[in-house]
């Protein structure tokens, strides 16, 4: 359970975060810049919703559960249930985030991202999170930031990934699906098929890192 | 609203509107113009203050979140007439051109050296990787801050 008032540099320092989910760690070390982790919160960033923010991707891809206070009690909402769209989320007047709920099971996970500069906004980054039993991907979350993709999440590349083993080969074919079922948009960032290309390398490479971390 | 903020070791009472940022307060209410307002939005670092020892960008704290906290900014680095090491750093390397990143820079530095007192080029450029500077290419303000580090326990002269 993360307070929405924990700030990015305390979740960032927290040993028992980086250890249970090290794909959070990877997401605050990119965030924003040294300064700015000091102030800004994690339910801040993801009440904000911004497309190219980096923690909904992975809050979507850990499978993560929003705890909505509203005037009349409480409810739960699915973070990938969350984003309705760009800035637009699923809280309605009079509702607040107060925390977010991870689901501690064993998994392997990691984030990466492709940014211009220290501290930007991504230019497209994946999540990757991992369940392995005997050799065989029981259950995975994959979010793509940034690159168009509903509810931050690739689900097409989940569905290719679940019940068979963590192999390469299936991790770059789970890159082309989600690269395929992505919609990023051409900015100054880049155009669109540079962002495509980069979904499809950056899912491979959150797989492969996540599952290098499970030796 | 009413607000009461130390800043510098000096207790302020102000009543303020609760849009105020913290910056403009400073600058405003207090006189403390030494803190720069440059780009309103988190990316500059020019607004750099310690927020009960934290070094924050004070564009975006509002100023009534600084109730009942303390606040140094960049006049509160000088002991008296004998300046901070970094100050004395900048100085000896030629840390700054026009200054207007200077405060912001000065006040991380502050904070860096207080917690690693032998920070690394890499330690250093990290530190500052969110404030600009459109003068020097960073260059002399990691040489100014590795020469804090190594001065530091010198008495000015």
């Amino acid at each position: 359970m993360i307070g929405a008032l924990v700030r990015h540099a305390e979740l960032l320092s927290s040993a028992v975060a980086g250890r249970l989910f090290p794909i959070l760690h990877d997401a605050e070390r990119v965030i924003a810049d040294p300064i700015v982790r000091n102030r800004g919160t994690v339910g801040g960033s993801l009440c904000q919703a911004d497309p190219s923010e980096d923690l909904s991707a992975v809050f979507a891809a850990l499978r993560a559960e929003l705890v909505v206070q509203g005037l009349d009690g409480e409810r739960v909402v699915a973070a990938r249930d969350f984003f309705v769209g760009p800035y637009q989320t699923v809280l309605a007047d009079g509702e607040l985030l107060v925390a977010i709920r991870v689901p501690v099971r064993p998994s392997v996970s990691a984030y990466v991202k492709v940014d211009r500069r220290a501290g930007d906004w991504a230019v497209g980054a994946a999540a990757a999170v991992l369940e392995l039993v005997d050799g065989v991907v029981t259950e995975v979350g994959i979010g793509l930031t940034a690159l168009g993709a509903r509810r931050f999440v690739a689900a097409e590349a989940e569905d290719h990934l679940r019940a068979g083993p963590p192999s390469g080969e299936r991790f770059a074919e789970a890159g082309r699906i989600a690269a395929a079922h992505c919609a990023p948009t051409a900015d100054q960032r880049g155009p669109v098929d540079y962002k495509r290309h980069l979904a499809g390398e950056l899912v491979a490479r959150a797989l492969r890192g996540a599952v290098g971390r499970a030796a | 609203m009413q607000v009461v903020v130390v800043v510098n070791g000096e207790e302020h009472v102000r009543d303020v509107e609760p849009r105020l940022l913290l910056v403009h307060f400073l600058r405003d209410e207090l006189g403390l113009t030494g803190t720069h307002w440059g780009c309103d939005t988190s990316n500059c670092g020019v607004c750099v203050v310690h927020l009960d020892g934290v070094p924050v960008k004070s564009c975006t704290v509002l100023a009534v979140m600084a109730d009942g906290h303390e606040v140094r900014t960049v006049e509160g680095l000088a002991r008296g007439a004998e300046l901070d090491p970094v100050q004395r750093g900048f100085i000896a390397c030629h840390g700054l051109q026009c200054g207007f990143c200077t405060p912001g820079m000065l006040m991380t530095a502050r904070w860096l050296l207080d917690h690693d007192p032998d920070p690394s080029t890499e330690d250093i450029r990290s530190a500052l990787s969110g404030q600009l500077c459109r003068c020097t290419g960073y260059e002399n303000i990691v040489r100014s801050i590795r020469w804090a580090a190594e001065h530091g326990s010198e008495v000015a002269s």
